[in-house]
């Protein structure tokens, strides 16, 4: 890793988050490192605690202590997802630092239990806050109706947020708006809008993983050139919408209404590419990576993408690119039956009830390992 | 409110642990009555060693008892187990990273009539720059003994500064301890307060009372002073501009210095230092003291008003 080539794609424009944490990575020195080469921030979520904490001993002695202390299981999950986050986010301290804000953040997701519940992700958003007692951290609310006045009423508090399972253009558009509105209100009560920081995480490859999954369906029933027409979309969705939501990315924050709320101190929400990782092993293991290359972004990539990206990744420009082509693209996607809205709004609720169920699967895991000393 | 002295807390934790870990023996310089450590001896008298009025030798066997893998606290007043025996704490303990628990005992002014000489008024200044220890100076009882086991755990010498007379209790048994991590007790906007031991509570009455008249200010535990919780205090900085500390100690060197230290290499913010100034104290009752040397909640409230003020200003 000699030549810091996270290093150099940040001085370029973009960003590169770890999609990953864990004790033993804080422990070992590979996080340590990760940061020396350039990595510039870090976000989790229940599905990546529920794999450290089920996948590593490291966590056990923490929760022998709680778990003899008479901690409920939700207080120990509590406790350890802090004290992770805590920890990275010391590290990246200097980057936090040295950016002037602008990244060295550490992600936590504030109880997808309650992503349907406006009140009770507010005030759960705001015991977190208090209890990390970090600059460094953004807390993760959902793109969802219920997320929206979450995120304003948050970030006017001066949370830092990352607003997360953002899969359409009309949930970044709201999206956007929610920020804008919680800096409005932030300002009116005389705070500094200068010291809040929110990104916006648009995930790309689960949309085509379900989109290569409809045309592989439909190909199979077709035949001729349409098929042939269609099937050549494959793997292409998911960066096309991600196109779109760019473009709409660089009109909004470059425009009028900004332009005032940018002179007041606020700053850009920027994007962040989620979900980078390649599923399809047809395609190249940095597709998410190359083909998502924009200034103005972060890409938050899982261990095995980012370490392919620094073996063999090359910094080249890719966005704003074609985005009339990426419009075509999803419109011939739209005639043959397969309208990205729908997938969108479908892949949003799996993505939540998906967050929920690694969140159950996490207190179960720690519930179990409870039960082992119990037992001995 | 409840009240209860640390040093009986800590005498209750240090009992509790013996029983769980046979490692720990127990050094004391002729005042385990006064450090609560005889509640330790009484029941395990073939681990207590009393070596009288000599902290020298208490320090010196201990960093020697560690070598074999014995876990030794070294209980006496503050002032004696510091100030006196500083050359061994440094060489002997400190030096050679052996771990050892320092208990100091009747720390900061509230150890009253004793007067000048008994009150410790710069331990965390004289320890926060030696290399290798830890030094923590627990809010209240419950803080206490929850501290008495963290240090167990941390392999190396740690200071911990106990008092004198009943503190009232301001933590939860589900608050949690970690060592190098401060609480925040209280939120708010306008100011920080960071603060540790008794004057957290001061700093809470103060916060409460500037409350009325719409003034919203943050309370920090900052119970471990080395190392001092750095992302707390530039959390503060960022997200409320402006800080005032809170310590029964002398004003140089202390908690506001560690803070003040950290705040002009990180993000420089109008500071407010509330502690002993530069003066030796003097035989009274712990409140009378407290407010003749300027440490109470008005003398908080005036200097957070002072520091919203420059922070308004420096706009």
């Amino acid at each position: 890793m000699a030549e810091k080539k996270l290093q150099r794609l940040a001085e370029f424009g973009q960003s590169i988050w770890l999609d990953n944490i864990s004790r033993a990575m804080i422990q070992d020195g590979r996080l340590k490192a990760l940061i020396e080469d350039g990595l510039k921030g870090m976000t989790s979520n229940p599905t990546i605690f529920d794999k450290s904490i089920s996948g590593g001993r490291e966590y056990d002695p923490l929760i022998k202590e709680l778990h003899n202390q008479g901690r409920t299981t939700f207080e120990i999950y509590d406790e350890l997802t802090v004290r992770d986050v805590q920890d990275a986010a010391d590290m990246f301290m200097t980057v936090y630092e040295e950016t002037g804000g602008l990244d060295g953040y550490v992600s936590l997701e504030i109880n997808p239990e309650l992503a349907m519940d406006t009140e009770e992700t507010i005030k759960e958003g705001r015991r977190l806050h208090k209890k990390v007692n970090r600059p460094n951290v953004m807390f993760k609310v959902p793109s969802t109706d219920a997320g929206f006045e979450a995120i304003s009423t948050l970030l006017s508090e001066g949370i830092n947020i990352n607003v997360t399972l953002i899969f359409s253009v009309e949930q970044y558009i709201k999206t956007v708006n929610a920020y804008l509105e919680g800096m409005k209100r932030l300002i009116g009560n005389g705070g500094d809008p200068a010291r809040v920081r929110s990104v916006a995480s648009v995930f790309v490859s689960r949309i085509d993983t379900a989109v290569d999954k409809m045309i592989d369906d439909k190909v199979e029933s077709m035949g001729g050139p349409d098929a042939e027409r269609l099937r050549s979309l494959r793997g292409r969705a998911g960066v096309a919408n991600s196109m779109v939501i760019y473009g709409r990315y660089r009109e909004i924050f470059s425009g009028q209404e900004f332009a005032e709320l940018g002179a007041r101190g606020v700053n850009v929400q920027r994007v962040l590419w989620g979900s980078t990782g390649t599923k399809d092993p047809a395609y190249s293991d940095i597709k998410y990576v190359t083909e998502l290359m924009g200034k103005g972004t972060i890409n938050t990539l899982p261990d095995h993408t980012l370490y392919a990206f620094i073996d063999h990744g090359t910094i080249s420009e890719a966005l704003p690119g074609d985005i009339e082509g990426a419009r075509v693209i999803l419109d011939t996607l739209r005639g043959f039956g397969i309208d990205i809205d729908e997938v969108c709004s479908r892949l949003l609720d799996d993505g939540v009830r998906a967050f929920q169920e690694s969140f159950r699967s996490l207190l179960k895991t720690i519930d179990e390992k409870k039960k082992a000393y119990t037992a001995a | 409110m409840d009240k209860k002295a640390t040093r009986d807390a800590f005498g209750e934790a240090l009992l509790e642990l013996g029983r769980e870990n046979r490692d720990i023996v127990v050094l004391s310089g002729d005042l385990e009555d006064s450090t609560r450590a005889e509640y330790f001896k009484k029941e395990f008298p073939e681990r207590f060693f009393n070596l009288g009025i000599a902290e020298q030798d208490i320090l010196g066997t201990a960093a020697g008892m560690s070598t074999d893998g014995l876990i030794p606290f070294a209980c006496s007043f503050a002032v004696f187990l510091t100030n006196r025996a500083y050359d061994i704490l440094r060489i002997s303990i400190c030096y050679n990273n052996r771990n050892v628990k320092l208990i100091g005992s009747h720390g900061g002014l509230t150890v009253g009539p004793d007067g000048a000489t008994a009150q410790c008024l710069e331990d965390f200044a004289i320890l926060r720059v030696l290399p290798n220890i830890k030094v923590i100076c627990p809010v209240d009882a419950i803080e206490t003994k929850k501290a008495t086991r963290a240090i167990v755990e941390v392999d190396g010498p740690v200071y911990m500064r106990l008092s004198r007379p009943p503190f009232p209790v301001i933590t939860k048994e589900t608050d949690e301890f970690v060592i190098g991590r401060a609480n925040i007790m209280r939120e708010g906007r306008d100011a920080t307060v960071i603060a540790c031991g008794l004057m957290v509570y001061e700093a809470l009455m103060a916060a409460d009372a500037l409350s009325k008249e719409g003034i919203e200010v943050r309370v920090i535990n900052m119970h471990t002073i080395k190392p001092v919780d750095e992302g707390a205090i530039i959390a503060a900085a960022r997200e409320t501009g402006a800080i005032v500390t809170a310590e029964e100690h002398q004003i140089n060197g202390g908690l506001g210095s560690a803070v003040a230290e950290v705040l002009v290499r990180r993000i420089p913010v109008p500071v407010e230092m509330i502690a002993v100034n530069d003066t030796f104290g003097e035989s009274g009752e712990p409140e009378e003291l407290l407010s003749k040397y300027g440490l109470k909640d008005v003398d908080i409230m005036n200097a957070i008003k002072r520091v919203i003020e420059r922070k308004r200003g420096g706009k």
